[in-house]
């Protein structure tokens, strides 16, 4: 069965920038927002597949991602 | 009614522009790039494209395109966004005020100084110029790729190498070229390229681009919501965040999506001849009209741009229009937003008719603009 991976993005256009560069790499990858952003409202992306390799087509296409550091644990809000 | 004021905005926009504006308002109504539901997404899908769009007809990946209201904005969010106190510009001759009024705005503050080069037919001339007036703290070349008065193309590429060599940052106005001009941006020496969208990329009113081709990104002019990084109190340092704070027009954008789609389906090369064909038809024409004084060269690919200068013997530039008009041909009168121009030709004075021309025109209403002004010429 395939992963499913959230792959935070740094805006709404790197999103959908990299749903076609996974999309053309055969990935099934969706843009949506990203409720768990510390520094506030942000975009992520959806994958099914390889998230390492999917991480690194979006670098090579210039696609800037968000650390996962820069994230709220689920759930729980950051003191 | 002829319509022979394009280079103001192109008019009629494309049927497919008028049908994506339609739908926009009707089926994308929700704001891009705020929210998550399928409609912002959807929305926010169709601004993409639109990005898409221009990187393909520019060679620019589509976060470098930024929109703007206008071409007038962009030039001032780059140019205010780059330079610094104590900096120098250099400008041409030829430049519209939406580059002019900026750069004499800045030097009245006290921020920076700028000289203004003059622009030949002799392209080897012009660049010895523009490198004649180079200073040790020259940061930009501000400069139009073609009058909007005259339509003389300057070049832009031989400048921008020279300045790309020292290290300064080369604008390009492309205000009159953007849709007829190819720029391949991933050659061409540009930095900062800027254009309306509601002229040559058949977009709608309310429409422009600024597309950032380097790493150096101007800080903004205008600071806001992005929809990205919210609980930071500085603009976002990626584009197009950076500097697009606010909601985008979405309505017009998603027009100038079907604009410059019509241009790549067209191509600005077939667009370009076509103008410049019907351009030397209707200069030749009024060649042979007594009383025509033409400001503009004989139509030349590469070198002029398809609009004409002129005047009629003894008329005001604004009567002939006014009389134009009645006749109901639309053609630009007077000086044109471009005080540098009209000064370099010694037509500051009275000003100039402009007549200029766009993809939906033909050999008939060149024809009939011909009448017109034999008409008018004659006192009927």
């Amino acid at each position: 069965m395939d992963t499913i991976t959230n792959i935070p993005v740094s805006s709404l256009t790197y999103a959908l920038k990299g749903q076609k560069v996974l999309e053309r790499y055969g990935y099934k990858a969706w843009a949506g927002r990203d409720h768990n952003r510390v520094s506030g409202c942000g975009y992520q992306l959806t994958v099914r597949g390889d998230p390492e390799k999917a991480k690194e087509l979006l670098v090579q296409y210039g696609i800037r991602l968000v650390s996962q550091d820069s994230r709220l644990e689920r759930g729980g809000g950051k003191v | 009614m002829i319509y022979f004021d394009n280079a103001a905005t192109t008019f009629p926009k494309p049927p497919c522009v008028v049908k994506a504006v339609n739908e926009a308002l009707l089926r994308y109504g929700a704001n891009p790039g705020r929210s998550g539901h399928d409609l912002s997404l959807q929305t926010a899908q169709k601004v993409f494209e639109c990005r898409e769009r221009v990187g393909k007809l520019f060679h620019c990946q589509p976060e470098q395109v930024i929109f703007t209201k206008n071409c007038t904005e962009s030039i001032n969010v780059a140019i205010k966004g780059i330079v610094r106190p104590g900096d120098h510009v250099i400008i041409s001759d030829l430049e519209h005020n939406a580059v002019y009024r900026v750069v004499e705005s800045l030097r009245r503050q006290g921020i920076i100084q700028y000289d203004v080069a003059p622009v030949f037919a002799d392209d080897q001339k012009t660049l010895w110029h523009f490198e004649h007036l180079l200073r040790s703290n020259t940061r930009l070349i501000a400069c139009t790729h073609g009058s909007n008065v005259f339509g003389f193309c300057v070049p832009i590429e031989q400048i921008g190498l020279m300045a790309r060599r020292r290290g300064i940052f080369m604008l390009v106005d492309a205000a009159q070229t953007a849709g007829l001009l190819d720029y391949d941006l991933r050659r061409m020496p540009i930095d900062y390229l800027c254009m309306p969208g509601h002229k040559g990329l058949y977009g709608p009113a309310g429409t422009g681009i600024l597309i950032v081709n380097t790493e150096h990104l101007p800080d903004p002019l205008c600071e806001g919501g992005t929809g990205s990084l919210s609980m930071e109190p500085t603009m976002p340092d990626f584009l197009p965040d950076r500097l697009e704070s606010g909601t985008v027009n979405t309505s017009g954008i998603i027009g100038l999506s079907a604009g410059v789609g019509f241009v790549l389906q067209n191509t600005p090369k077939k667009l370009y001849l076509h103008e410049m064909q019907l351009c030397d038809y209707l200069y030749q024409k009024l060649c042979g009209i007594r009383g025509v004084t033409l400001y503009s060269d004989r139509p030349c690919l590469g070198r002029n741009l398809p609009l004409i200068a002129l005047n009629l013997k003894n008329i005001n530039p604004e009567t002939a229009a006014e009389a134009l008009n009645r006749h109901h041909i639309a053609v630009r009168a007077g000086f044109h937003c471009a005080a540098l121009a009209h000064q370099k030709m010694g037509t500051d004075r009275y000003g100039t008719i402009r007549v200029s021309l766009g993809a939906f025109n033909h050999k008939n209403e060149a024809d009939a603009f011909c009448m017109a002004v034999k008409h008018i010429l004659a006192g009927r």
